[in-house]
């Protein structure tokens, strides 16, 4: 059995945080909208794929996985992350503009 | 102007920064050139801080007007919180990162396990800033990742804080080859990592 | 290998140009009261939409019963 898992609202909405600027607000300029929204957009993505990064390494860990499945999660993963960062490098965003690490720090744990 | 944070301070400020509002907590605010940036309002609020002002601080990156900041403190229910933080500042820790070797990886399974490996020694970093935080025994705040390090915040009053990093110093010194690793152990900063407007249960829309 | 220690004053590390305490002030500069998650979105200085976070993500083990752990 994995130790309880959970994701408190309170780290998503310091993804949200993240994405926006310093007043809380996400700037919708006509002259960037689609950098502003990708950034929007990317960085929710990029926040659902470190959640299952980190439970697909839980599952892994507890030997729950088959070797397949180690292979076709870590493939998916990996591709997910390089799909995500190169769509963010096309609208000037670096990965550290999406990212919320989500390590095993805090309430993660 | 800028509003740095709030504090029931009366005392005079230091040049250029204003007290706003004329109940028992003020907010503290400084001209908009100086405190353009993160590291600008960090520097005003660490300068007011030295001068003696205690702090319920607003997030450095976070720019927040001073009438956005009186708002807030008519809105939420800061006392509490202030009269916690009141003459305490916080000791910052920090670990370095080791530099973790990648090889360019393309299978799958490889590159799940090399996450693995990343985690499990972030892992051991936190086990190691616990494990100093603990020392202090003292309130901790929740660890953060930068991009170098990873760090946590110990809350102590400022008449302690040079004798607990000298204790924690002296401790660290003395346990060499329990623990390994970069450590820094930074100020006295004003309290950021305890300045959570979430714990006093009130938004401040 | 045993410890590397670093003191410093907060007004040291905020003169400083070592990368690594510049990295340590940006651990810093996220922390102290923030307005957490709230978001709105704003075109010409103009609020339009507000997005308010009260949601909670839980592993598929806290959904499925505990013998189906996958």
């Amino acid at each position: 059995m994995i130790a309880p898992f959970e994701i408190a609202a309170a780290d998503l909405q310091d993804t949200l945080t993240r994405v926006a600027d310093a007043g809380g607000r996400v700037q919708i300029d006509p002259d960037r909208v689609e950098n502003d929204l990708a950034r929007l957009v990317l960085g929710l993505m990029e926040f659902l794929r470190q959640l299952m990064e980190l439970q697909a390494i839980r599952q892994m860990e507890h030997g729950y996985l088959t070797e397949e499945q180690e292979e076709k999660l870590g493939t998916t993963l990996m591709r997910a992350e390089a799909a995500i960062h190169d769509l963010a490098a096309k609208f000037d965003l670096t990965p550290e503009d999406l990212s919320l690490d989500l390590g095993p720090l805090g309430r993660t744990i | 102007m800028i509003g740095l944070g709030w504090t029931s301070e009366t005392a005079t400020v230091p040049d250029g920064l204003r007290l706003h509002g004329d109940g028992p907590i003020r907010a503290l605010c400084a001209p908009t050139a100086v405190s353009k940036t993160a590291r600008d309002r960090l520097g005003m609020q660490v300068r007011s801080f030295d001068a003696g002002i205690d702090l319920l601080p607003i997030a450095p990156s976070h720019q927040i007007s001073s009438q956005q900041a009186i708002s807030m403190m008519r809105t939420a229910d800061m006392a509490p919180i202030i009269t916690q933080l009141k003459t305490k500042g916080q000791l910052t820790l920090s670990v370095q990162q080791p530099q973790i070797a990648t090889d360019p990886i393309s299978d799958g399974r490889s590159w799940l396990a090399a996450r693995k490996n990343r985690h499990d020694v972030r892992a051991n970093q936190a086990d190691l800033l616990h494990h100093i935080a603990a020392l202090a025994g003292r309130p901790v705040s929740p660890l953060r990742r930068t991009n170098h390090c990873v760090q946590c915040d110990i809350l102590v009053e400022r008449s302690e804080a040079d004798k607990l990093k000298d204790q924690l110093a002296h401790h660290l010194h003395g346990s060499s080859g329990l623990v390994e690793g970069v450590i820094s152990i930074t100020g006295l900063w004003p309290p950021f990592g305890f300045a959570d407007l979430q714990r006093l249960g009130a938004s401040a829309a | 290998m045993g410890v590397e220690l670093h003191l410093a004053t907060a007004d040291e590390v905020l003169c400083s140009g070592d990368d690594r305490l510049v990295d340590l002030v940006d651990g810093l500069l996220h922390h102290g009261v923030v307005v957490r998650g709230e978001l709105w979105l704003t075109v010409a200085d103009v609020d339009l939409v507000f997005l308010g976070v009260d949601l909670l993500l839980a592993a598929p083990h806290k959904i499925r019963p505990a013998d189906q752990p996958t």
